[in-house]
C-alpha cells in the first residue's frame, strides 16, 4: 500500500496541480484529489471557518474536511513569497496553523515553507526535504523534481496559448486534446481575478462557462504572457507586493495598452484584502481609457439569478457599443 | 429568613418586548408580565408596573434590577439598584432553572446570543453581529410574507414531512429563495419547516460559530415558543433541547435574581421609586448637538419637568449628571 | 513653503507636528476624527477597503480642504494592506481633483534625495536631530502618561476625572516648545493622576490586555472608545502597542519581538504581516502574566488578524484565558459593543471570584 496524500481542489491547486501531482506520483505516492467543489463542501467549510474570511478559504476548509479521514497525509504548503519583493496574501502564510486550530483530527500535514524571495533554489531543497520524508533517494527525488518543473512549464505555456486552466489540466494529465470553439459573436472579454476563484465552477457560479455560453471569447490573466504582465504592472504604480494581484494588475494594464478587448469583468471574493485596493486602481485607470468594466463580488450567499442577469446585460451593452 | 412579603422586581426592556418578573424573597417567580414594547418603552414600562400593582396591592419591593437594551432608561424611570447586561442576566436565570446547564441558546426579537456555562458560571458568549440572520425578526418577516401568524408557525412546521432546504443567510436572500421554492410548488408546511431549519443553521454558523455546545442545552427567549425551531435545533445538535417554563421572561428573572443577590449582600435600601412611577410624567427630549462634526444625539429624560438623566454625548460638554446609574 | 498634513492616529499628531515645526515647516493637522471624517472616507473609498484606509482618506480630504499641500503617509512592502494605502489614496484623491504632493515614508526612502528636495524644498539638516528628539520626547511622555491613565481609570475618585486630567495634559504637551518643559509637565500630571486614586470601582482588580491591529487599538474613535468604556467598568487595561514601542520595533531596536515570536511559535509559526503574530504572542504572554482576559481589536476583513482570530480560541483554551475578538467596520454600533464588554467583564469577574474564593460586591 502506497501512502495516500491528499490535495484539496482549492486555492493553489489551480496554479500548481500538474506539478504537484507529477512530483508525488514520481515519488511513488498515491495522490487523492478532492472532488469538485459542491454545495456540501462549501457548507462544511463555512461552518468551521471564521465568518469574515474570504470564500476561497472557506472552500479550502471544506475540501480539507472531505479529505481528512480518507488520506494518510495532507499537502498544505505554507506560501510566503513567490519571488523577489513579493508576498502572497497573508492568509496563505498562516493556512496550516489556521487549519490545525480549527479542525480536530487532522492527519499528518506536509507543510513546506515556500519562500522564494531569495530565488528558486530553496524550492529544490524543499522538494528534497519532502522526498526524504517518504524515504526516497537523492536521484529519484531529483528526477521527480525535474519532471514536475517540466510539466509546470508546459502548463504555463498552454495557458499562455489561450487554454483555460482546467482544460490544460486535462490535456497534460489525461492527454485529452481540447478543441477550442471559436467565438460566435466575435466578442472578447477579459475576466480578471484569482484563478482559484474563477476556475472553481461552483464557487464562481460558473462565470467563465456562462460567458462562453453566450458566445463570448473569454481571456483570463494566465493567458497573457508573464513577461508582459510584469512589465505592465511596474509602469504606473508602486510595485504591488502581492504576487497574484500583481499578475491581475499587469494583465489589466497590458490590456489597456496593447490588447484589443471589448470589456473587462473583474471578479473578486468578498473580504479579499488585496483585491479591495488593487481593483480600485484598475477601475480608475480603466475609466480614464473608457473601457467597459463590470465588477462582480462573490460570497457564499451570492445568487445565481442575479449574476446571470448582470452578465447578460453587460454582454448586451458591449455588443451594442461595438455595433454603434 | 426574611418575611414572606418581601419581593424583588426584574425588568427587561428589549426592542421587541418589555417583561417584568416578580420574585419572592427566595428568588422564586411569583408573577410575570410580558408586553410588546412597540417603540414606546417608557409608557409600556409604566403599564407593566400598573398591572403588577393592581394584582398585588401593597406589596413591598426590596430591590429592582433592569436589563435588556433599554436597561439604562428603565433604571432611571423606575429607580433601579442593579443595571445588568442581558447576557449576564440570561446566564444567571438559566443556572437557576438548571444548575447543570452547559449551553444557553437565546433568541429574541432583534438579537440572539449563545452563552457557554461551565460549573455554574458563564465562560464564553457570543452575540449576533450586524445582520438579523439568526434572530426572531427573520421569522417575523417571513411569517408576514406568508400571512401566517407567527404563533402558528410551529404548528405548521410539525406537519411537514420533508422540510425544503432554503438557502441564504440574510433575510432578503432567504426571502427570494423562499419565493422561488413556492413557485416550484412546495407546500406551506414544508416551506415553514424549511425556514425554521434555515434559521437554526444561520444561528449555528453565525452566532454559535466555534462554540462548544454541550448538553444540557437550554433554549430561551421569545422564539423558544416556536416548537418548529426547537425541533430543528434538536435535529442539528443531536441532543435534547429544554425550554424553561418561563422562557419568555428569563432576562427579567435574571435581573431579579441579580438584584436579590445584591441587596442581600449589601443590605441597603432600594432605589425603587415605588409603583407610583406609573402615574408620573416622563418625557424624553432629543436634540442634535452642533458643537462638532460628530453631531451627537443628546437625549434628555425628564420626570415632571425635572432633568433626571442624559446620555448620547461623546465629550464632556454635556456632563451634568455624574451618576447616571452606570 | 508648502503646508504639510498627515493622518491621525490617537495623539500621534502632537509629536509629528512638533517634528515639522522644529524643522520650520508649516503643518495642517486634520480636524479631529468625527462622523464627518468617517462619512467622507466611506463615500470615496473602495467599498471593501479596511476601516483605517477610510478614516485616513477622510483625514486627507478634510486637511486638503484646509489648504494642505503635502501629505506625509506611511508605507511598506507588505503583506498587510497598509503598505499599499498611499498609492490607492493618491489615485482616489487625484480623481477627486485635488492637487498635492504625496510623500510616503518607507524603506529605501533616502535613496532618492532628489525627490525629497522636490517635495519639501531645502531641509535644515542641522535641525533634524533636535526635531527628532523633541518629537520623541513628546511621544514618550504621552505614552507614559497614557499607560498610567489605562491603569487609573479603574480606580478614580470621580467618574471621568482621569480623562479630564489627560485632556489637559495633551493640551499642555502640544503647546510646549521646550524639551525641558516636557519632563516637568509629565511629572506634574503624573502626580495629579496618582492623586485621583481611590478604591477599585468593582471592589477587585480586573486586568484586561488589549491586542490586535495597531490602528484599531490606538485610535479611540474607531474602537468606539473601548478603553474608556473598560475604565468606566472598573477594569485595568494594559497593552503592548504604543507609538513609541511600535517605532522601536519598526527600527528593530526592541527586544520584545523575540519574546513575542517565541511565545507565538507554538500556535503560529511565522510572520503573517501587520500585527497578526503579535496578537497571538502577546495573548500568550499576558496569559502567563495572569491577566484576567484578552480583547482583540481589528478592522473587518483585516487579513493578518483573521488568521489570529482563527487561532485565538485555541490559545484561549490551552492557556486558560478568556478572549473576546471584536472586529469593527463603519457600521459598528455603540450599544452592541457596550453589552459585549459588560458581559465579558462580568464573566471575568465571576470567574476570578470563583477561582480565588474571595468575596466581593458585584455592582
Amino acid at each position: 500500500m502506497s501512502v495516500k496524500i491528499g490535495i484539496p481542489r482549492a486555492l493553489m491547486y489551480h496554479y500548481y496541480y500538474p506539478a504537484w501531482r507529477v512530483f508525488f506520483e514520481e515519488l511513488g505516492l498515491n495522490v487523492v484529489l478532492s472532488p469538485e467543489t459542491n454545495k456540501d463542501i462549501i457548507d462544511q467549510g463555512m461552518r468551521i471557518a471564521v465568518d469574515d474570511i474570504c470564500l476561497p478559504f472557506k472552500v479550502y476548509y471544506g475540501h480539507i474536511l472531505y479529505l481528512k479521514d480518507i488520506v494518510d497525509c495532507l499537502f498544505v504548503p505554507r506560501f510566503i513569497s513567490l519571488g523577489k519583493y513579493n508576498y502572497v496574501c497573508p492568509k496563505f502564510m498562516g493556512l496550516p496553523d489556521m487549519l490545525k486550530a480549527n479542525i480536530a483530527g487532522l492527519p499528518d500535514i506536509i507543510e513546506p515553507f515556500i519562500d522564494l524571495r531569495k530565488g528558486i533554489f530553496p524550492l529544490r531543497r524543499t522538494a528534497h526535504d519532502i522526498g526524504r520524508r517518504f524515504g526516497r533517494n537523492y536521484f529519484s527525488i531529483e528526477r521527480a523534481y525535474g519532471k514536475a518543473r517540466k510539466i509546470h512549464r508546459s502548463f504555463i505555456e498552454l495557458q499562455e496559448k489561450g487554454i483555460h486552466t482546467n482544460e490544460a489540466f486535462e490535456m497534460l494529465l489525461k492527454n485529452n486534446n481540447i478543441i477550442r470553439r471559436e467565438s460566435e459573436k466575435n466578442l472578447n472579454i477579459a475576466v480578471l481575478g484569482h484563478a482559484y476563484l474563477l476556475n472553481d465552477y461552483f464557487a464562481s457560479m460558473g462565470i467563465i462557462k456562462r460567458l462562453e455560453g453566450m458566445g463570448v471569447c473569454v481571456r483570463t490573466v494566465e493567458m497573457y504572457r508573464k513577461c508582459w504582465r510584469e512589465k505592465a504592472a511596474d509602469k504606473y504604480h508602486k510595485r504591488v507586493f502581492w504576487y497574484f494581484n500583481r499578475q491581475v494588475m499587469g494583465a489589466a494594464y497590458h490590456i489597456f495598452e496593447k490588447d484589443s478587448i471589448d470589456g473587462i469583468v473583474q471578479v473578486t471574493a468578498f473580504g479579499c484584502g488585496p483585491d479591495s485596493l488593487v481593483r480600485e486602481l484598475i477601475d480608475i485607470e480603466g475609466k480614464k481609457r473608457k473601457i467597459s468594466i463590470m465588477n462582480i463580488n462573490i460570497d457564499e450567499h451570492s445568487a445565481e439569478a442575479g449574476l446571470m442577469t448582470r452578465l447578460e446585460a453587460f454582454v448586451d451593452l458591449i455588443e451594442r457599443r461595438k455595433m454603434a | 429568613m426574611k418575611a414572606d412579603n418581601d419581593y424583588y422586581l426584574g425588568i427587561d426592556v428589549g426592542s421587541v418586548s418589555t417583561d417584568l418578573a416578580l420574585l419572592d424573597s427566595f428568588g422564586n417567580l411569583v408573577d410575570k408580565v410580558y408586553l410588546r414594547t412597540r417603540g414606546k418603552p417608557i409608557s409600556i414600562l409604566k403599564e407593566g408596573l400598573k398591572i403588577l400593582e393592581d394584582k398585588w396591592p401593597g406589596i413591598k419591593i426590596n430591590g429592582v434590577g433592569t436589563t435588556g437594551s433599554g436597561r439604562y432608561l428603565a433604571a432611571v424611570v423606575a429607580g433601579a439598584d442593579v443595571v445588568k447586561n442581558e447576557i449576564t442576566a440570561h446566564a444567571v436565570a438559566a443556572s437557576r432553572v438548571n444548575s447543570d446547564v452547559k449551553t444557553v441558546l437565546e433568541i429574541g426579537g432583534q438579537d440572539s446570543k449563545i452563552i457557554i456555562i461551565r460549573d455554574g458560571i458563564a465562560v464564553d458568549f457570543a452575540m449576533n453581529s450586524v445582520c438579523a440572520a439568526g434572530t426572531g425578526s427573520f421569522l417575523d418577516q417571513q411569517a408576514a410574507r406568508l400571512e401566517i401568524p407567527i404563533e402558528e408557525f410551529g404548528k405548521y412546521a410539525l406537519m411537514a414531512e420533508r422540510p425544503v432546504r432554503i438557502a441564504g443567510r440574510c433575510s432578503v436572500f432567504a426571502e427570494s429563495d423562499m419565493i422561488h421554492k413556492q413557485q416550484t410548488g412546495h407546500d406551506l408546511p414544508e416551506i415553514i419547516a424549511g425556514l425554521c431549519e434555515a434559521m437554526v443553521r444561520n444561528y449555528l454558523s453565525n452566532v454559535a460559530k466555534g462554540k462548544e455546545i454541550k448538553p444540557p442545552v437550554l433554549f430561551q427567549g421569545g422564539v423558544a415558543a416556536n416548537i418548529g425551531i426547537k425541533m430543528a435545533f434538536e435535529k442539528e445538535l443531536k441532543c435534547p433541547v429544554y425550554i424553561p417554563e418561563h422562557h419568555d421572561v428569563m432576562g427579567a428573572i435574571g435581573a431579579g435574581l441579580l438584584v436579590r443577590e445584591f441587596i442581600l449582600k449589601k443590605k441597603g435600601k432600594t432605589k425603587f421609586k415605588g409603583f407610583a412611577v406609573a402615574s408620573l410624567d416622563f418625557a424624553t427630549r432629543a436634540f442634535e448637538c452642533e458643537g462638532c462634526p460628530n453631531h451627537c444625539e443628546i437625549v434628555n429624560i425628564f420626570q415632571a419637568d425635572e432633568l433626571i438623566a442624559r446620555w448620547g454625548y461623546k465629550c464632556t460638554k454635556w456632563d451634568m449628571l455624574n451618576d447616571n446609574t452606570g | 513653503m508648502k503646508k504639510i498634513t498627515f493622518p491621525h492616529m490617537a495623539d500621534m499628531y502632537v509629536p509629528v507636528r512638533a517634528f515639522f515645526q522644529e524643522l520650520g515647516f508649516e503643518t495642517v493637522v486634520p480636524p479631529a476624527i468625527s462622523k464627518k471624517t468617517l462619512d467622507l472616507g466611506v463615500k470615496y473609498s473602495p467599498e471593501f477597503a479596511c476601516l483605517p484606509f477610510k478614516i485616513n482618506l477622510g483625514n486627507f480630504i478634510e486637511a486638503l480642504e484646509r489648504g494642505a499641500e503635502i501629505i506625509v503617509m506611511g508605507g511598506g512592502c507588505g503583506p498587510c494592506r497598509f503598505g499599499y494605502y498611499a498609492e490607492v489614496q493618491e489615485a482616489i484623491l487625484r480623481e477627486l481633483g485635488y492637487s498635492f504632493e504625496m510623500f510616503v515614508i518607507e524603506p529605501g526612502l533616502f535613496s532618492n534625495y532628489k525627490r525629497i528636495r522636490n517635495v519639501f524644498g531645502n531641509i535644515p539638516f542641522h535641525r533634524l536631530l533636535p526635531a527628532a528628539r523633541m518629537a520623541w520626547k513628546k511621544a514618550a511622555a504621552i505614552d507614559e502618561i497614557y499607560r498610567l491613565v489605562l491603569k487609573m481609570r479603574a480606580c478614580e475618585k470621580k467618574p471621568g476625572q482621569v480623562n479630564k486630567i489627560y485632556d489637559a495634559f495633551i493640551g499642555e504637551i502640544d503647546n510646549t516648545v521646550s524639551v525641558d518643559k516636557i519632563r516637568l509637565i509629565k511629572k506634574e500630571y503624573e502626580e495629579k493622576i496618582k492623586d485621583s486614586k481611590a478604591e477599585y470601582k468593582r471592589g477587585i482588580e480586573i486586568r484586561i490586555a488589549i491586542v490586535g491591529e495597531i490602528y484599531l487599538v490606538l485610535e479611540p474613535f474607531v474602537n468606539l472608545e473601548i478603553e474608556r468604556r473598560l475604565g468606566e467598568l472598573g477594569v485595568v487595561v494594559e497593552r503592548e502597542l504604543y507609538i513609541t514601542n511600535w517605532l522601536l520595533d519598526f527600527l528593530n531596536l526592541s527586544g520584545e519581538r523575540k519574546l513575542m515570536e517565541r511565545a507565538a511559535g507554538k500556535y503560529l509559526a511565522n510572520f503573517v504581516g501587520g500585527h497578526g503574530q503579535d496578537s497571538i504572542g502577546h495573548a500568550v504572554i499576558y496569559a502567563e502574566k495572569a491577566f484576567d482576559g484578552v480583547i482583540q481589536l481589528a478592522p473587518f476583513t483585516c487579513m493578518p488578524e483573521i488568521i489570529s482570530r482563527s487561532i485565538l480560541p485555541v490559545v484561549s483554551r490551552e492557556e486558560g484565558i478568556p478572549v473576546l475578538s471584536l472586529f469593527f467596520d463603519e457600521h459598528s454600533a455603540d450599544t452592541g459593543i457596550q453589552t459585549r464588554l459588560e458581559a465579558f467583564v462580568d464573566l471575568l469577574e465571576r470567574r476570578k471570584i470563583l477561582q480565588e474564593g474571595s468575596f466581593c460586591e458585584s455592582r
